[in-house]
């Protein structure tokens, strides 16, 4: 068994794979100090057992297959901690692990790790647990009584999270600026509207993620909520509250953009991106969960090689043409 | 003379005993071809609707083999998998009227899963391709090494759910919104674990033969 | 919603299922390879969509005579019936049409009994419009199902993939993590 250096390939936007993990791991890391701040240690806790969790998951698959282990691959941690942001700060330890598990041993190692899973592992993991323990993953400790979270579960007084209002049609009773750091019952990390903008712009810059998908998604939505509103405040009320609300700006940042599981061509980007964000509305208006992110999320990635065969047919057809259009027509016998 | 004759027989019994056992294991339908998947994840609820199904394959399964190894070859290509379809319709009713002797107990939804049981893929392709190309024999061993391993699946199945929902886990978990997902994992497992055993075999004699 | 989901699973198991094992007879690859061809899909899907629709509405009209018991007979019997009418129509009108799509009839004709599965659950509840409704979905869940796994199914036996879960393992997981992606929409 050797530890070995990894054996990443450079794409082309420059950097290598293994620049852009760890630049998405810092991003993940300082989106979550503002949940450290807001819910105390319990918070960290959660955040390094899951990180700690998939990466000891991780080591032991590639144990267990008799396979390397890359000590440069850190996506492991990536995915603990994605994780971790995407629960709310008082969700029990056992439904993190369980999360963590699946994410690794189901959704990523089994197709082959890094670069070879169809689905996002963060997105699977968070989408097993809430659909086995929705009670758990949905239930937010009440952060305006001023009690601070204890290190390990206990009872709490619970609230409902603006998505869970807007679901009954309720107007949240915070203002959406207020929405913007994040100081509100949801998914401890996904909440920070500001700082998650902040690390998206961060990551586009440092040509770590594509722009394309996160933006098609975050507008798709945004037009989506615009177009049928759940408020009768109005659509711009409404768009404001749909986005920042629930896990819709992390999994459009952070997820959308995974360059394992979006399509490789630009068009297929947006289209991925516009394909998200309409099933992530979808599923919030009709379907059984107040936030569909993660559903949304492992349904796209389905349909990714199917776009990006989808775009290349065009661009031939749209070639072809014009090459038959250019050659000049044969002389008169 | 004599020895021949009873080596030659020695030799065919084997090879159905092999058939038998590679349709309950190592050539399992479900396992190495996804064949029945629905059937499988539909009527694996309880142990006892389990029991109820591996009885209706084993009945649905040894006619339409029957059937297909005799008429098989005298028909033309194209009319193999309506004749298997007939003979299994036909003997759905029968089969549904004696599993709901033998288990009066059971609640079974017989139009839903009878259908599925009639369209089987296992059932329909053995009957169709496999049954009329081999002696009746083989043809029948291989129907019930397939309804076994079939049935084994489903038996495996009920159990996993049943201590599932008899277990005291945390949290009120909700496996019952999720039957085709966990269905699915536990299938996937064990298709890992048929196939590991199948590649160690494979590569074990293939340094037997070098 | 609850509807799609339930048809997009099976109409994946189905798919899977049926189409790998048919295939084995004339070699998967060749399949596959087939129906990357738009044109062969759209044939096959609309296969698929001209049997739901037959059978779906002949086995509503029959439904309220038929019971319980004997409705898997009367199913099979009827789908087997338009599998057997096209074939002779085919067969006898356009030997060259069934050539061309003879891989396909005695798939398309099987998956349509599986397909209609959700159909039959609630036959009861439904008119005829739904029926027609969702012989037509059937139709396009299968198009959508089919491109989804003729692009994936090869990527699944992947050198870089653990031996043990090349191949039909990872299909079982894929699936799986599908069946978890439809349950956003199941109330």
């Amino acid at each position: 068994m050797k530890l070995l250096e990894g054996n990443m390939r450079l794409i082309h936007s420059g950097r290598s794979s293994a620049g852009m993990m760890w630049d998405m791991l810092l991003v993940l890391l300082v989106t979550s100090v503002l949940p450290v701040i807001y819910h105390g240690m319990r918070a960290a806790a959660l955040i390094g057992f899951s990180m700690l969790a998939c990466l000891l998951a991780y080591i032991l698959f590639q144990l267990v297959t008799l396979r390397r282990i890359w000590i440069t691959d850190c996506s492991p941690l990536i995915t603990g901690a994605m994780i971790a942001l995407l629960l709310p700060a008082n969700v029990p330890f056992w439904v993190v692990l369980s999360a963590d598990l699946f994410a690794i041993w189901a959704a990523k190692e089994p197709f082959g790790g890094t670069g070879r899973n169809p689905f996002n592992p963060a997105a699977a993991g968070v989408a097993f647990v809430t659909v086995l323990w929705p009670q758990q993953v949905f239930s937010y400790y009440h952060m305006t009584t001023g009690v601070s979270l204890p290190l390990l579960w206990q009872e709490m007084e619970t609230a409902s999270s603006p998505a869970a209002l807007l679901r009954d049609g309720i107007q949240p009773g915070i203002m959406p600026f207020e929405m913007l750091w994040g100081r509100f019952e949801g998914p401890m990390g996904a909440t920070a509207a500001a700082v998650i903008a902040a690390g998206f712009l961060y990551l586009v810059i440092r040509h770590s993620a594509d722009w394309r998908a996160p933006v098609c998604f975050v507008l798709t939505a945004a037009l989506f909520a615009a177009l049928f509103p759940r408020l009768s405040m109005g659509w711009d009320i409404s768009v404001k509250y749909e986005l920042l609300s629930g896990s819709l700006l992390f999994c459009g940042c952070y997820m959308a953009a995974d360059p394992c599981t979006t399509p490789r061509t630009s068009v297929g980007k947006c289209l991925y991106g516009v394909l998200a964000g309409l099933l992530l509305m979808l599923i919030r208006y009709y379907g059984a969960y107040e936030q569909g992110g993660c559903f949304a999320i492992l349904l796209a990635g389905a349909f990714s090689p199917l776009l990006d065969r989808l775009v290349l047919y065009i661009r031939r057809e749209v070639a072809a043409h014009e090459k038959q259009q250019q050659e000049p027509a044969p002389p008169h016998p | 003379m004599k020895n021949n004759s009873r080596n030659q027989r020695r030799r065919i019994h084997k090879s159905w005993l092999r058939a038998f056992r590679d349709g309950i294991f190592f050539r399992n339908p479900v396992l190495t071809t996804g064949a029945g998947l629905y059937f499988v994840l539909a009527g694996s609820q309880t142990m006892s609707r389990a029991t109820a199904l591996s009885l209706l394959t084993v009945c649905l399964m040894l006619p339409a083999c029957a059937v297909g190894n005799l008429l098989g070859r005298r028909i033309a290509y194209w009319l193999r998998l309506p004749l298997a379809l007939l003979v299994s319709a036909l003997a759905a009713v029968p089969a549904q009227m004696l599993v709901q002797w033998a288990f009066p107990q059971t609640t079974v939804e017989w139009g839903f899963l009878g259908l599925l049981s009639i369209s089987n893929a296992v059932l329909l392709v053995r009957a169709s391709r496999y049954a009329p190309e081999k002696s009746f024999g083989a043809a029948i061993a291989d129907a019930l090494g397939c309804a076994a391993g079939f049935s084994l699946l489903l038996f495996i199945l009920a159990a996993v759910w049943s201590v599932l929902y008899g277990m005291e886990l945390p949290g009120q978990t909700s496996f019952s919104r999720a039957p085709v997902m966990v269905g699915l994992l536990v299938l996937a497992c064990l298709a890992a674990a048929v196939q590991y055993i199948q590649n160690r075999r494979e590569k074990r004699e293939r340094g037997r033969t070098l | 919603m609850r509807e799609l989901g339930e048809l997009m699973l099976a109409v994946l198991a189905a798919l899977t299922a049926e189409n790998l094992f048919f295939s084995q007879g004339m070699g998967f690859d060749r399949v596959l390879q087939a129906a990357r061809r738009g044109t062969m899909l759209g044939i096959y899907a609309l296969l698929v969509t001209l049997f739901s629709l037959v059978s779906g509405l002949l086995l509503f009209w029959l439904s309220g005579m038929v019971p319980v018991l004997w409705l898997p007979l009367v199913s099979a019997g009827v789908t087997g019936g338009v599998y057997l009418l096209v074939c002779i129509v085919l067969v006898m009108g356009a030997p060259e049409w069934y050539r061309k799509i003879s891989w396909c009839l005695a798939p398309a004709a099987i998956n349509t009994v599986v397909f209609s599965i959700p159909f039959l659950v609630r036959l009861q509840e439904w008119n005829p419009w739904q029926a027609i409704g969702f012989s037509l979905g059937t139709g396009v869940a299968f198009w959508l199902a089919a491109w989804l796994l003729t692009e994936m199914i090869p990527r699944l036996r992947h050198i870089s993939m653990p031996a043990a879960f090349r191949g039909m393992p990872a299909v079982f997981l894929y699936m799986a993590i599908l069946a978890l992606a439809f349950l956003g929409f199941a109330r």
